[in-house]
């Protein structure tokens, strides 16, 4: 079959399309047809000869298969060192035997491709610290899960999140106008206890542009509140855009990278019209990959530069409590044993270790912070990144997964563990929930908000005064 | 499951293979050809290198009237045979010693004097198409008393065969193999995309060359990466293994000779039991890995037919040419098949993976200077190994 209703190779481009596939609960009638979902063979080869270039073919060729790289991966590890788990195992009987092969591929195999692309990694990138040759199977993980959509063979969320980027450029159903209201019911909702609090939108000329996952205003718009009242109590000229507001990118996860080039595109338009002096991202770790690592080459920009400078919101408060502009009252610092979930996307790959635990350093109490181990750039995956704590078809082998972060968290002792990172919360979330070994797991803002000290023209006036 | 890229691989595996066992198996019928009977007894012992310590080699049975017979010529004095080993002092008598005088020499100098001395025309005779004796390969051509004191005949094995693999066909394999390289470096730098790859190719220089070298450095040091450290047992082996392969055939004082008598000049050599040594140590690190390669579930699993061939190819050098260089018997069969399989591995070097030969750098320099410029290069930690 070359085409089905909803399995198919074309991408999500319309609000009906879209709606049309949500309605498939679970993915049914979406996983039935690909069943008989066609190999367009030619296509495949011509892909591949178009982009796959020196960098990741030399790097299938001079593999030396030393399997040094079987215990730098989680999945490894987390499935009792099954060898088919070992990363370069699963590129090469993957990618490599498209390209062996020429692209001549049945449907089994693609369907057995997307399980390797999409549940047996998150290109969480740590394999690429541990192959003596520095070849990094979670990139060409990702150009995998790049072969695999254009020819429909892509998770059913991930379908849905491509084409959720698509028509609303973000990763949610949410419009310029359910955005710009979110933000004003959340502002107004503050005036009692921050009178004056603002969430500037489309200001332009701000020091600060800030974006957010959508996420956010669609199930946790608390997390917009915190965000304007630490920015309120920091003193920061800053705005949200109307539109160019959301930062993810499931349409990195799922592969459709044309849809990657027109959500950073409407961040980076944002930037354009605001002309903010610099934009921070939330606390999210791939929405920075997305936006700030990846996006420029998406966009057509060689030097991989941002339009202006774009730091993680990690960068902004740990500037913040260097500077002054917050400070903690240090009777109200974390005094239980805490841990710190380093993000792949944040950590690993944009350096970030220091700047993590110089915030750590103002909000726990000595003697209270438990690294994991390994920790910094060497930590290990949450379980959950690359779209895995979206996938239900693939939930067991996700959950199984989880169980070498649990057994981290686990040796720290810790009893709070801080995830400035959506998808490494809710791994952390779903982690106690499947293994309850009695954790809790917060962002930054929230434990910033309990501990921050209220300078007193912020504080809110008795009632009465005039 | 099958690594190794396109059908013409497989095919170059086959020849190459096929080749290669037809090549063993003729190198080791060259049975060594009978004994020329009746020497006369005239054989100068040559051992005045002992005075300098421990000799590497068999001393030397100088066969000296052959060398006189065999520089006369009808009508030329005797006096000017002689002038062709012995010098002459101011009187005009000759001196014993083989083109030196009676002053004293450094044991280097000694062992040059002999080498590019003898060698050097015997292959001058040789090339003019006269009888001559050992050339540049055949060290026990010449250190040739066993124990006991027993002088091994020397066989000159095809001489066809051996100007052959030690000149066209060596050639051959360098030209092959330095083209090869060369090609491969090449392809990889201009396949670079930055679009394909999201690295800011061309920008920020200063950040992608530290970034770049920092990634080489830290994995061609030993233990210099966590990974490598992680394994001890294996970065030992892994290191003992290249040191071997490299270091040993670029400072083996016989590969030196080699190179003085065709260019004229060569690099200072390893001391013998360093050699003997290093060749060892890196044939026994060629079993771990090969033990290692069967026995793990994770390394088993990514195994294919060419990493059984391409060790084969790696260890057969090194196995052949420490017998070669070690044997009592006079045979020239291991001589034979140490310079096919070296030629051997030089060819295959470009077409399998040990093209890591080169491209080892050109991939850490690239994951180097992605890391180091775009992943976390421009901020605090940047990336560590």
């Amino acid at each position: 079959m070359p085409e089905g209703i909803y399995c198919n190779k074309r991408p999500i481009t319309t609000e009906k399309d879209l709606k049309a596939l949500l309605a498939d609960t679970r993915g049914t009638k979406y996983y039935a047809e690909m069943l008989a979902l066609d190999v367009d063979s030619d296509l495949l080869w011509e892909t591949v000869q178009k982009t796959c270039k020196s960098r990741l073919r030399t790097w299938l060729s001079i593999c030396t298969h030393c399997g040094l790289c079987a215990e730098s991966c989680f999945l490894y590890l987390a499935n009792d060192r099954d060898p088919r788990q070992v990363p370069s195992y699963k590129i090469q009987s993957t990618l490599g035997e498209i390209i062996r092969r020429r692209g001549r591929v049945d449907n089994a195999f693609m369907r057995h491709a997307m399980e390797v692309a999409w549940a047996q990694c998150t290109c969480c990138n740590r394999c690429a610290m541990f192959c003596p040759q520095g070849i990094d199977v979670g990139v060409m993980m990702s150009y995998l899960r790049g072969l695999l959509y254009a020819q429909g063979f892509t998770p059913w969320e991930m379908k849905i999140g491509a084409g959720m980027h698509r028509v609303y450029r973000a990763q949610m159903d949410v419009t310029t106008e359910d955005w710009c209201e979110t933000c004003a019911w959340m502002a107004e909702e503050q005036q009692d206890d921050w009178p004056g609090l603002e969430i500037p939108v489309d200001k332009v000329g701000a020091d600060i542009m800030y974006t957010v996952n959508a996420r956010e205003p669609k199930h946790y718009p608390e997390d917009l509140a915190d965000a304007a009242i630490l920015f309120h109590l920091a003193g920061e000229n800053w705005t949200v855009p109307s539109e160019g507001w959301e930062q993810t990118s499931l349409s990195m996860f799922a592969g459709d990278w044309e849809a990657c080039k027109l959500q950073v595109q409407s961040v980076y338009d944002a930037i354009e019209r605001l002309k903010p002096k610099r934009v921070i991202s939330t606390e999210c770790g791939h929405a920075h990959r997305g936006t700030v690592i990846e996006g420029p080459f998406w966009v057509g920009r060689a030097d991989g530069q941002t339009p202006v400078p774009y730091i993680h919101y990690v960068q902004w408060v740990a500037e913040a409590l260097r500077t002054g502009k917050l400070i903690i009252d240090p009777a109200k610092r974390i005094r239980e044993p805490v841990t710190f979930q380093d993000a792949c996307n944040y950590v690993r790959n944009w350096g970030l270790a220091d700047e993590v635990r110089e915030i750590l350093s103002y909000i726990v109490e000595p003697g209270f912070f438990r690294e994991m181990t390994p920790g910094r750039e060497y930590n290990f995956c949450c379980g959950g990144g690359g779209g895995f704590n979206g996938i239900g078809k693939f939930r067991p082998q996700r959950n199984k997964g989880m169980l070498v972060k649990r057994d981290q968290i686990v040796a720290t002792g810790a009893k709070l563990v801080i995830a400035p990172c959506h998808n490494c919360w809710d791994a952390i979330r779903d982690l106690e929930e499947e293994y309850k070994v009695g954790i809790t797991w917060s962002f930054l803002k929230p434990l910033l908000l309990k501990m921050v000290l209220v300078p007193d023209h912020l504080k809110p006036k008795p009632a009465g005064d005039a | 499951m099958r690594t190794g890229s396109d059908g013409w691989r497989r095919t170059w595996r086959r020849i190459v293979g096929g080749v290669l066992g037809l090549g063993l198996v003729w190198a080791a019928t060259l049975a060594p050809a009978p004994v020329r009977a009746g020497g006369s007894d005239d054989r100068l012992t040559i051992d005045a290198m002992s005075a300098y310590g421990p000799l590497a080699r068999a001393t030397v049975a100088f066969p000296h009237d052959r060398h006189v017979t065999a520089l006369s010529r009808p009508g030329a004095p005797d006096d000017a045979v002689c002038a062709t080993c012995h010098l002459q002092d101011k009187d005009g008598n000759l001196f014993e010693g083989f083109r030196r005088d009676d002053g004293p020499v450094t044991g280097d100098r000694l062992r040059a004097i002999f080498h590019e001395g003898c060698i050097g025309c015997h292959m001058k005779r040789a090339a003019a198409g006269r009888k001559a004796g050992p050339g540049d390969v055949q060290c026990r051509g010449c250190h040739n008393v066993a124990a006991g004191g027993r002088v091994m005949p020397w066989q000159p094995a095809s001489v066809g065969l051996l100007a052959f693999l030690t000149g066209p066909m060596l050639w051959l394999a360098f030209a092959v193999f330095f083209g090869g390289c060369l090609w491969r470096v090449v392809a990889y730098v201009r396949g670079l995309d930055w679009r394909l790859d999201r690295v800011p190719y061309g920008y920020f220089r200063s950040l992608a060359l530290k970034g770049a070298l920092r990634s080489i450095g830290h994995w061609l040091l030993p233990y210099g990466a966590r990974n490598w450290r992680l394994h001890p047992a294996y970065t030992a082996a892994a290191f003992l293994f290249h040191v071997g392969l490299v270091i040993v055939p670029l400072f083996l004082y016989a590969h030196g000779v080699i190179l003085r008598q065709r260019f004229g000049f060569a690099w200072p050599a390893l001391p013998a039991d360093w050699a003997d040594g290093l060749t060892l140590l890196a044939v026994a690190a060629g079993v771990f890995l090969l033990v290692r390669r069967y026995v793990l579930p994770q390394v088993r699993i990514l195994t294919t037919p060419q990493d059984w061939l391409v060790m084969a190819l790696s260890l057969a050098p090194l196995v052949t040419g420490f017998v070669a260089a070690h044997q009592a018997g006079p045979g020239n069969g291991w001589l034979v098949a140490h310079i096919m399989t070296g030629e051997l591995l030089l060819i295959a070097i470009p077409f399998t993976k040990l093209s890591h030969v080169v491209l080892f750098f050109c991939s850490r320099a690239q994951i180097g200077m992605d890391f180091g410029v775009k992943r976390g290069g421009q901020n605090g930690s940047g990336i560590v190994w």
